[in-house]
């Protein structure tokens, strides 16, 4: 890669993660499919954005990018993969931040200590360098030094979000899962972490796959977005593009669900009922929920064949004058023939994705 | 519309610790119509809750009502007997709270959990009662009430418990229903419908809502009035509508500027450097004095008096 922002940091490619209940007294055994065939890349660089219902298998993903569960297919982070490398060699590549600062956080561990830690476990450098690297980080995370012999329970919520942070870059990782890791916080202190992300995000160079169930936070930190439904990415693309102009009914319906303080409402178009995966077996995985469902997405075959059977997104993103660039290399096995490889000289790669047979105009 | 259901005249929550007093809420004063929604918003810690509890008599025990009012429906709720207050409980005023699952019982059916207001508050038959739990359920959309009527809380998912909670609180048709961080917990999506539904229930009934929330986004949605509250004292209140568009106190413009909108992309959020002092701490006449910008010697040393900024907009601040 002669081009360092197009540099893969992470390849996910056909990632499907499946556990079995096995059963109890009155339930049959049965198999349950969390991740679908799940397929996106991540730059150098960039912060990527996953959004989704709770349950939809966005932190699922996240989890098994982290190698924290089993899964069929391939995630590679910087180049590695989990059962090609040995784990400390992949977890300084990539680390998370998680929901509730406090359950991360020892509570009878001193900051400067939590911040060591990931320093201590891989055999960097000397008690005194440690700690100095750990009062760096607090500076960059907006602490001060005064913070370093201080325990979790004295900090306010934004505070041990920030160590959190902190403690997720002290091995200068290349990637950084944020797994909703404003939502537990209030709107004001949720902004100050959103203000830290982005101001980190410009000193120090690492990716950043941001999962959230808030279209409009995401929208706000990220590059390119993914939407994600009962563990299909059912849309993907530019943040802009994606959230000016969403494509799938779905993204719509996430979208008009986000309680505004601008007024804009087609909620009523939509039932924001969940219905069960068996509704329609052999249609759209979305069919219920769809104002715009025709009597075709009941029997077509659910989401993942959706994609190439609609032309559009490809010309889509060419007529937007995003500079399409080349197609996510593995993002679909049916689509892989569509597009020439090589325009590598694009920055960014800005083309737009739907999964759906009757794509929003 | 113009009579009140609820008046709130200068109450004061303290909390008693080690022998000392503090003012977790400070002489606010507000009312709510009948029929009418009204939102309180804020960061946590800044006696929202603290409020609402008091309303409903659940404080613990160290922390009291020490002055002022609380007249609902003609009766002042701090001089009536614990009896009456416990007959208003839970009929003519209820509450549902964030966390659906921890105020359901677990082993018993939603049937039973949610007739069991009927129960306390009066004598239904069984006939009624179970009419009566089936309505509710049908009222807040549950699919399937019959059906759901059988079920145990751990079968239904976190946006259909929340619906049972709402059922719970409109079985006895109250006056006026508090809504503590109702969608807090809840998908974006799932808080849209449920806050379609509280919308739908207020036109139908005319049961009027208290609704407390962190999220100026959801209080838009449905309050038409909004009261802004910051370390125990009410800041600025008004319609939602003149709030949102021509916010006056600093705290005010703060919360409204720091949610992520389309127009934000790109810029820094303005987020409000600090945050909410802890009770315990000493605060000055302005609480917001510490944390704000525009602040002058006078927020420090006087109270900020009650302003009219139109209508029904007032304003507690110095600055012009």
């Amino acid at each position: 890669m002669d081009n360092k922002k197009c540099e893969e940091i992470l390849e996910i490619s056909h990632v499907t993660n499946r556990y079995r209940d096995s059963g109890g007294l009155f339930s049959k055994a049965k198999t349950t499919r969390v991740l679908n065939d799940v397929s996106l890349t991540i730059h150098r660089d960039e912060l990527f954005g996953l959004v989704g219902e709770s349950g939809c298998g966005k932190s699922t993903l996240g989890k098994a990018v982290l190698g924290l569960i089993p899964y069929e297919g391939e995630i590679r982070v910087a180049g590695l993969e989990h059962a090609g490398s040995s784990r400390r060699e992949f977890t300084s590549n990539v680390q998370a931040v998680f929901q509730d600062p406090l359950s991360s956080l020892n509570p009878r561990r001193t900051i400067a200590k939590t911040l060591e830690e990931p320093l201590l476990a891989h055999g960097i450098g000397t008690k005194e360098s440690r700690r100095q690297k750990a009062l760096e980080m607090l500076e960059l995370v907006g602490l001060d030094a005064t913070y370093a012999d201080r325990l979790p329970r004295d900090l306010s919520g934004g505070q041990r979000q920030r160590v959190c942070i902190g403690a997720a870059l002290m091995l200068d990782p290349d990637l950084v899962i944020a797994d909703e890791a404003t939502s537990a916080l209030d709107v004001s202190v949720g902004a100050q972490i959103l203000n830290l992300f982005q101001e980190i995000h410009e000193r120090k160079d690492f990716a950043m796959l941001f999962i959230s169930h808030n279209l409009n936070v995401v929208y706000y930190l990220c590059d390119r977005i993914a939407v994600m439904y009962r563990g299909s990415i059912v849309e993907q693309g530019d943040a802009e593009s994606l959230y000016n102009n969403p494509r799938h009914p779905y993204t719509r319906m996430l979208l008009s669900a986000i309680p505004e303080i601008e007024e804009s409402d087609e909620l009523s178009q939509y039932s924001f009922e969940q219905t069960r995966r068996e509704a329609v077996p052999e249609g759209c995985d979305f069919y219920h929920r769809c104002p715009y469902a025709t009597e075709a997405c009941k029997t077509r075959p659910g989401l993942e064949d959706c994609l190439d059977a609609d032309p559009d997104p490809a010309k889509e993103a060419a007529g937007q004058g995003t500079a399409a660039g080349r197609p996510d290399a593995g993002r679909d096995p049916a689509a892989g023939g569509s597009g020439p490889e090589t325009t590598a000289a694009a920055p960014v790669v800005r083309e737009h994705l739907v999964r759906c047979w009757n794509p929003v105009k | 519309m113009s009579e009140n259901i609820l008046e709130v005249q200068h109450m004061t929550i303290t909390l008693y610790e080690n022998g000392t007093s503090y003012k977790m809420v400070n002489r606010i004063s507000f009312t709510v119509c009948k029929g009418e929604i009204v939102g309180i918003v804020g960061e946590s810690g800044c006696g929202k809750s603290m409020t609402a509890l008091a309303l409903q008599d659940l404080l613990k025990n160290h922390i009291k009502v020490t002055e002022g009012s609380m007249i609902f429906d003609g009766k002042d709720l701090r001089t009536i007997s614990a009896a009456e207050r416990r007959q208003i409980n839970g009929s003519d005023m209820t509450m549902i709270f964030q966390e659906p699952m921890t105020s359901l019982n677990p082993l018993h059916r939603i049937g039973d959990q949610v007739g069991e207001v009927l129960l306390l508050h009066g004598h239904h038959s069984e006939a009624e009662i179970r009419e009566r739990t089936l309505e509710a359920l049908q009222m807040v959309e549950l699919p399937d009430p019959e059906k759901a009527m059988r079920m145990y809380p751990h079968e239904l998912s976190g946006g259909m418990r929340q619906r049972v909670m709402i059922a719970m609180g409109i079985i006895a048709r109250p006056k006026l229903l508090i809504a503590d961080e109702p969608t807090t917990a809840l998908d974006v999506t799932t808080q849209a419908h449920v806050l379609e539904l509280l919308k739908r229930i207020n036109q139908q009934t005319g049961t009027a809502i208290l609704l407390i929330s962190h999220d100026l986004g959801v209080i838009n949605k449905i309050c038409s009035r909004v009261l802004v509250m910051y370390a125990g004292k009410i800041v600025e209140q008004g319609r939602t509508e003149d709030i949102l568009k021509n916010p006056v106190h600093p705290y005010t413009k703060g919360l409204i500027a720091s949610i992520p909108t389309r127009r934000m992309k790109g810029a820094p959020l303005a987020s409000i450097p600090g945050r909410v002092p802890p009770v315990t701490e000493e605060k000055p006449p302005c609480p917001f004095a510490s944390r704000c910008d525009k602040g002058t010697k006078e927020c420090f040393t006087e109270y900020p008096a009650r302003r009219t900024i139109s209508g029904d907009h007032i304003l507690w601040c110095h600055m012009p």
